[in-house]
């Protein structure tokens, strides 16, 4: 009995706090940052968004597990738009003032990501009972940082509190602009991390974001290990060196729902045994590329020279799929492109 | 070992530069003590207070340790005091230095790291913030009185109205910074002495200088915003605003500007271009701070664009090179 | 002519002097997530500019109907959800039967036809009276805005990787957030607070 509530504690513990919907996947970010600029539009915004994710996770759960996954994303759709328009409607009719912002941000609650990453990851692979749970968690943690951002926002930004006025002669109208709510998610983000390293380590590492580490900081992690390794130094390990639960970096991977937190479909062990294929198939990587450049400086005689040799360890690059991004690979050169900050290291005659 | 020596070069360089940048700034804070008396120090005391007692209380809560030594607190306390004019409250400049240094400096790693340039992102969270008091100019002359008598600065006269001769206004008081206007950034001969001390101490950050007056003065040739000719719209869009403030102090900063000299050159002219843009089509009558911010966080990009047009056009032998 | 110089303008408009991702966060999650995976630009930016063209053109007659534009904001938005809807099934009820192309395909088609900045281009269009020039070019500034924001953000986020000096405690979410802040207050100088104060 008792492991059972501390199992449902620990789902409302990481699904609220730990791993936050909007502080720390990122998630719901629109409407978060451009409706909550007072405590009462935040306030309705929690009640809808509640409803939209109980409705969507309960039926998700109980009716859509058959479906297929891109039938059920339009299906959340239609759902949140039945869940937002009877809010939306009572407004109007019942002369409760909705001011301009709510009126174009409220029907938006229909596709807010937070919906539907917790459908797809929880609600249609368990049952219905654990989904409600989720969802209940995830509009905790989803309303309080609504609720912060508006009241916050509302006191600093407008000098009132639910409408009152609070006297105050200092009025930071820039904070209810979406500028404003972003610098307040930065500072709870940081709060949030605060308690996380300090009373959570455990989960240190999975509430990261990770991004892929450009070839730069690859060669100068290179250089570091360059003595434990064979070789002439080329470390392919270190191109991800930190875990990348929740934005992905396989190359060719388009994915995104999957890559979020989803409490009790990816444990702990399940990261860890991803991060060893995906450590086994850098390590291989790395014995090829090894092997080439050996290759290479056999050959050496035959005119290869030093100088190329950058180029030559730059060449399993080529073996991950070419980007595909608009700018025709500008970001894999940027890559490459030196740290502005750094440009000036040993800037001289001046 | 090798962590500490980093940093000690990391803030001999911060203090190198910015001791060279305050040294301008303090020969704009003559102008600015003569025009508007005492008030201007008051202004610049709050905003430089400020300034270092958040630098002082980030160091230590988030670095725990002192990071005034490098000298940009007090850097981007004056610049911030001196772009607002000299009827401001005292809060706002506070303020724009508690955003510079919280939401900025600290954040980013300290003031070589920092992706934009603290005090122009200080100045526009004021301008934001407080539109009403950032861009309400008292008549020159009057402020040291203690009588402000509200006028109209040159930007503001440029936004509304293309009929604008340059006789209401002479040129010699646009140069002298005799003018209705933000208190340090008005008199042109001082920011044009800071050019030649830049040219003198700092030619590859003259050169991002050069380029975005070199980029304005063209737009203003160009597509002039009054009707009474070319030399009137170059002389107004040059010397009105923060323009040459911020050509001298944030475009040249050493934490976001290129250190490669054609990159320099490039990255003036675009940061010149993107400020005649939101002076056209900004809702504020000064956007040269945000035009600033937009050039530190999209220059990477455009960097990037230009590298790969150059890796593409070079030959084999030289990109080997 | 007429009818191209409406398209052109208002995209300009929306992409660079009202970017409705960075002054309005308009689909600002999606574009957080993409930037982190510049690989897949193109062809989300391709999918998000075509869902706001199809859909701001369908909504925009429907809007102009006298029947139609006399109802409640609230029963515009069911239209507008449905219409969204039921554009994103045909398209990936064309792409699975006639191009077979894959679940997961699919899936990503749901992710970049179903988020807030598709669905806000015919409120948008409804509350700015665009004409159906104008409004197939706020859908195309749309995707054009989505794509700078999602560069700007992938730039700053090869430069904050890269950057060891950021405090423990401000790495990671909080110091995106306050990127994404300062690209937020840059593009502020060609909307301001109007309409959030």
């Amino acid at each position: 009995m008792a492991q059972a509530k501390s199992k449902k504690d620990n789902i409302l513990l990481k699904g609220a706090v730990i791993f936050n919907p909007v502080l720390i996947q990122l998630a719901g970010l629109c409407l978060a940052a451009a409706a909550t600029s007072d405590v009462v539009t935040s306030l309705i915004f929690f009640i809808v968004f509640t409803v939209d994710t109980v409705v969507c996770c309960f039926l998700a759960s109980l009716l859509f597990k058959r479906l297929p996954r891109w039938l059920r994303v339009a299906l959340y759709l239609i759902i949140g738009a039945g869940c937002v328009f009877p809010f939306a409607f009572l407004a109007e009719k019942t002369g409760i003032s909705l001011n301009a912002r709510m009126q174009m941000y409220l029907p938006l609650l229909a596709v807010n990501s937070v919906t539907s990453v917790h459908c797809e990851q929880f609600a249609v692979k368990n049952t219905v009972g654990k989904a409600l749970e989720d969802a209940f968690a995830v509009s905790v943690g989803y309303g309080a940082v609504i609720l912060t951002l508006g009241i916050v926002r509302e006191i600093l930004g407008n000098g009132t509190f639910a409408g009152l006025d609070l006297g105050l002669d200092v009025r930071l109208g820039g904070l209810l602009m979406p500028f404003g709510a972003f610098v307040i998610l930065a500072y709870l983000a940081m709060m949030l991390k605060w308690y996380i390293n300090k009373y959570r380590p455990e989960f240190n590492e999975q509430t990261s974001v990770k991004i892929r580490q450009n070839e730069k900081v690859r060669r100068e992690n290179s250089d570091e290990t360059r003595a434990n390794t064979s070789g002439v130094g080329l470390n392919r390990d270190d191109s991800i060196t930190e875990m990348e639960f929740l934005f992905g970096n396989e190359p060719e991977e388009f994915e995104i729902f999957t890559e979020f937190w989803s409490p009790g479909v990816i444990t702990a062990q399940d990261i860890a045994a991803d991060m060893e294929n995906l450590s086994k198939e850098h390590r291989q990587f790395s014995l090829e590329t090894d092997r080439r450049i050996e290759e290479l400086f056999a050959n050496m005689d035959t005119g290869i020279d030093f100088e190329t040799l950058d180029t030559v360890t730059g060449e399993p690059e080529t073996e991950e799929p070419a980007p595909r991004d608009f700018f025709g690979g500008v970001f894999e050169d940027y890559e490459n492109a030196e740290n502005p900050a750094d440009n000036n290291d040993g800037e001289d005659g001046e | 070992m090798a962590q500490q020596k980093k940093e000690k070069s990391l803030i001999a360089k911060s203090q190198s530069y910015f001791g060279d940048y305050l040294l301008m700034l303090l020969a704009l804070c003559v102008p600015a003590v003569y025009y508007c008396g005492r008030r201007a120090v008051f202004v610049l005391l709050a905003s430089v207070g400020t300034a270092v007692f958040c630098d002082l209380t980030g160091g230590l809560l988030f670095y725990n340790k002192i990071l005034l030594r490098d000298l940009c607190a007090v850097f981007t306390g004056t610049a911030i005091a001196l772009m607002m004019p000299p009827t401001v409250p005292y809060y706002v400049p506070a303020l724009a230095c508690v955003f510079a240094e919280f939401a900025v400096k600290i954040p980013f790693g300290g003031s070589m790291k920092t992706p934009v340039v603290p005090a122009a992102a200080g100045f526009a969270f004021a301008c934001v913030c407080f539109p009403g008091e950032v861009f309400s100019f008292p008549v020159s002359g009057t402020s040291a009185t203690g009588q402000f008598v509200s006028g109209t600065s040159l930007a503001g006269m440029l936004r509304k109205s293309s009929s604008l001769h340059l006789d209401p206004v002479s040129v010699s008081d646009i140069l002298t910074g005799s003018v209705s206007g933000p208190m340090g950034t008005a008199c042109a001969v001082v920011l044009l002495g800071c050019v030649v001390f830049l040219i003198l101490r700092r030619p590859r950050a003259f050169l991002s200088c050069f380029g975005f007056i070199l980029a304005c003065s063209v737009s203003a040739l160009l597509f002039p915003r009054v009707n009474t000719g070319a030399l009137a719209s170059l002389i107004l869009e040059i010397c009105s605003g923060s323009l040459l403030f911020a050509a001298v102090f944030f475009v040249t900063d050493p934490a976001t500007s290129p250190k490669k000299p054609v990159y320099a050159l490039l990255y003036g002219v675009y940061s010149g271009i993107l400020c005649m843009l939101t002076r056209y089509f900004g809702i504020y009558e000064e956007g040269v701070c945000f035009a600033v911010i937009i050039a530190n966080c999209s220059w990477p990009v455009i960097q990037s664009l230009f590298d790969k047009i150059s890796r593409n056009g070079g030959s084999p032998e030289k990109e080997a090179a | 002519m007429n009818f191209f110089s409406d398209l052109m303008i208002t995209a300009l408009y929306t992409a660079f002097f009202q970017n409705l991702v960075l002054s309005f966060a308009y689909g600002s999650s999606e574009a957080v997530r993409i930037s982190l995976k510049p690989r897949a630009f193109g062809m989300f930016t391709a999918m998000i500019s075509g869902f706001a063209v199809i859909s701001g053109a369908i909504c925009q007659p429907i809007d102009s109907l006298p029947a139609v534009s006399a109802l409640p904001e609230s029963v515009h938005a069911l239209v507008y959800a449905a219409v969204l809807a039921g554009v994103y099934l045909i398209t990936a009820v064309i792409l699975k039967i006639i191009f077979r192309v894959s679940d997961h395909f699919l899936t990503n088609l749901g992710i970049a036809a179903l988020n807030t900045l598709v669905l806000a281009i015919p409120f948008i269009n409804r509350r700015s009276a665009y004409s159906f020039a104008a409004s197939i070019g706020s859908g195309l500034g749309a995707g054009v805005a989505f794509v700078v924001a999602a560069a700007l953000l992938a730039s700053g986020v090869h430069r904050l990787s890269e950057n060891k000096e950021i405090p423990q405690v401000f790495r990671g979410t909080p110091v995106m957030f306050l990127y994404i802040s300062l690209l937020s207050l840059g593009f502020a100088a060609f909307s301001g607070n109007s309409i959030f104060s």
